[in-house]
């Protein structure tokens, strides 16, 4: 399978006024193939959307990102104009991300004007309404405003946006997480459905383990900008290499009361972003650390453990 | 549920919350009945908009103008309201504790932790003024915080979120009451730190002869920590009963739906 993505020791950080470093992104190595489902988990300030917003080119960034066998560079404007019209984004808030005051028409329309200058109103409407109906929403939808819409609505609104120019890849930013649970399951059916009509390549973004599981093919876990765990989602949930991934898993709560699983508790809470631990990132809560994870003197980045299943180098031998 | 009834511990018949708004009304909850016995935990559960957070709202009369709220019984602690008007000012915050949904925009930002725990203790006289700050920091202690010296001299923004979710935690039972509710009380959170807060949250709830009714849209905590549950959709109750039978035997379709769609795998 081709890889539509390449990403190599990509770091990213942000400038805080006080000569300190926000070190949202660590050395990560990752792609994207086509036709998958990539999924990033991990908590809050783990860098999951920084990821997803640096492969749009929005964040300025060292190492290399590949997009379509293009290398991205953010200072080269046209490229990143190419780019971007091949990738979709889809957003948390699905309210937020519409403009209150445009009819759902001019919101599906506006990804077609930027991109394609001259296109005709005939067209708009053709593309528009494939789209809306691609989300089953039915076009009387076109006249309405975003207001008038559920919230479950709007995020097919949200959907329909993202592929009106017709993307390759689209990036979905915790797409679900305010969304009812009955809602959220429709939308991920919606998604998968879409996937497999279009051709689409997703990097889902989430925190919900129940929801990775049911929409992922590969899964990544991020904790402190890195890269801890990534594989077969399967493999990944059911046999978890990591301490990181294990104490994230065991913290879900199952829906039915006769089932009691323990919590592996984590010591400590996470580090600040603006210090890392030396050594392994992980070090500072690993459940048995050795004096070399401690020390630094280790390597980052991941190692295979079996096909299709890589772990932190460091990590994996610490349980 | 009412066959003990001297152990009854709250008692609501009818309680009906409607909002008028520009000539309009919507009525969140509609005649709501239900009992819960002392010392249990029950868990109210339902999607946005099924009116659970009105419902525990109305039951600390806590819905302003233009909303209204009105009830045939409700007797909390065995203390009774005449039709419609219920005196909560003599049992609320000190019989009764409300944990509010956000913890940023129920701590005041201008005061540090330790003074909005002496308000507390200005308002109902528990503590005498030599125990006071061992008090806060034991307080602080029981919800599972390590450093509450230093959490105690904080202000709210300096706080993590799962920090300030503790500390309104360890404000709403400072004062011991013996019946808490909870507002959705780890939303936000992630679910490592989610965890540890309600295993801390319980235990506190179990130790200290506390009953709990607890909002919530998440069906694992009910499952999970909860003796009764009431599901709610579109303002009434559709289905109530113990835990197991809930989760494991859900009789009203709405139930049954909700509990397939948190745990059902998609093809």
């Amino acid at each position: 399978m081709k890889n539509l993505v390449e990403v190599k020791n990509l770091e990213v950080k942000f400038n805080l006024p006080n000569k300190q470093f926000v070190h949202a992104l660590n050395g990560i190595n990752i792609e994207i193939k086509e036709n998958e489902t990539l999924g990033l988990i991990g908590e809050s300030g783990s860098g999951k959307s920084t990821l997803g917003k640096t492969l749009l080119g929005l964040i300025p960034h060292s190492g290399s990102i590949t997009v379509f066998e293009n290398e991205l560079d953010i200072k080269n404007k046209q490229l990143l104009r190419n780019v971007r019209k091949d990738i979709g984004v889809v957003f948390q808030e699905p309210f937020l991300s519409l403009n209150p005051r445009m009819k759902i028409k001019n919101i599906l329309a506006e990804p077609l004007l930027i991109h394609n200058p001259g296109i005709s109103k005939d067209e708009i409407y053709e593309k528009t309404k494939f789209s809306i109906e691609s989300v089953f929403l039915n076009a009387d939808y076109l006249e309405k405003y975003p207001s008038q819409l559920s919230g479950g609505e709007q995020q097919r609104v949200g959907i329909a946006r993202s592929i009106i120019n017709e993307p390759k890849l689209i990036i979905l930013d915790e797409p679900t997480s305010s969304l009812d649970l009955s809602v959220r399951n429709e939308t991920l059916k919606l998604l998968k459905t879409l996937q497999d009509e279009l051709g689409l390549t997703y990097l889902f973004i989430s925190h919900d383990i129940h929801t990775i599981k049911n929409i992922s093919d590969r899964t990544a876990v991020m904790y402190l900008g890195s890269i801890m765990e990534l594989g077969e989602t399967k493999k990944v949930i059911e046999s978890p290499v990591h301490p990181y991934t294990r104490a994230l898993l065991s913290s879900v709560l199952s829906p039915n009361p006769k089932i009691k699983k323990p919590q592996i508790k984590l010591k400590g809470e996470i580090p600040k972003i603006t210090l890392l631990p030396e050594g392994c990132l992980f070090s500072s809560r690993c459940p048995n650390p050795t004096n070399s994870c401690k020390n630094g003197d280790i390597e980052r980045g991941l190692i295979k453990v079996s096909e299709n299943h890589f772990g932190d180098k460091c990590c994996v031998n610490c349980i | 549920m009412n066959k003990f009834k001297e152990n009854n511990i709250l008692d609501i018949k009818n309680l009906s919350v409607t909002y008028n708004s520009g000539g309009k009304s919507l009525q969140a909850v509609k005649s709501v009945s239900f009992s819960l016995e002392k010392n249990k935990m029950l868990g109210i559960i339902g999607e946005t908009g099924s009116g659970k957070s009105s419902l525990i709202r109305a039951v600390n009369g806590l819905i302003k103008h233009p909303g209204t709220t009105s009830f045939d019984k409700l007797e909390i602690l065995s203390k009774n309201g005449s039709k419609n008007t219920f005196d909560f000012s003599k049992i609320r915050g000190k019989e009764t504790g409300f944990i509010p949904q956000n913890p940023f925009g129920s701590l005041n930002p201008v005061y540090k932790i330790n003074k909005q725990f002496k308000f507390v203790n200005k308002k109902h006289r528990i503590f005498k003024k030599d125990i006071l700050e061992s008090e806060i920091i034991r307080s602080l202690k029981e919800v599972g915080i390590s450093d509450p010296e230093r959490v105690s001299n904080s202000y709210s923004f300096e706080l993590s979120g799962g920090m300030a979710q503790r500390v309104v935690i360890a404000l709403a039972s400072f004062v011991r009451p013996k019946l808490l509710f909870a507002d959705e009380p780890t939303t936000g959170l992630d679910v490592t730190v989610e965890r540890q807060l309600l295993d801390n949250f319980f235990t506190l709830v179990n130790n200290n002869d506390m009953t709990l009714v607890i909002v919530t849209h998440d069906l694992g905590i009910v499952a999970q920590y909860c003796d009764e549950a009431i599901v709610m959709n579109k303002g009434i109750i559709v289905e109530n009963g113990s835990v197991d039978k809930i989760f494991l035997n859900p009789e009203h379709e709405y139930t049954q739906k909700l509990i397939k769609a948190s745990s059902e795998e998609l093809s």
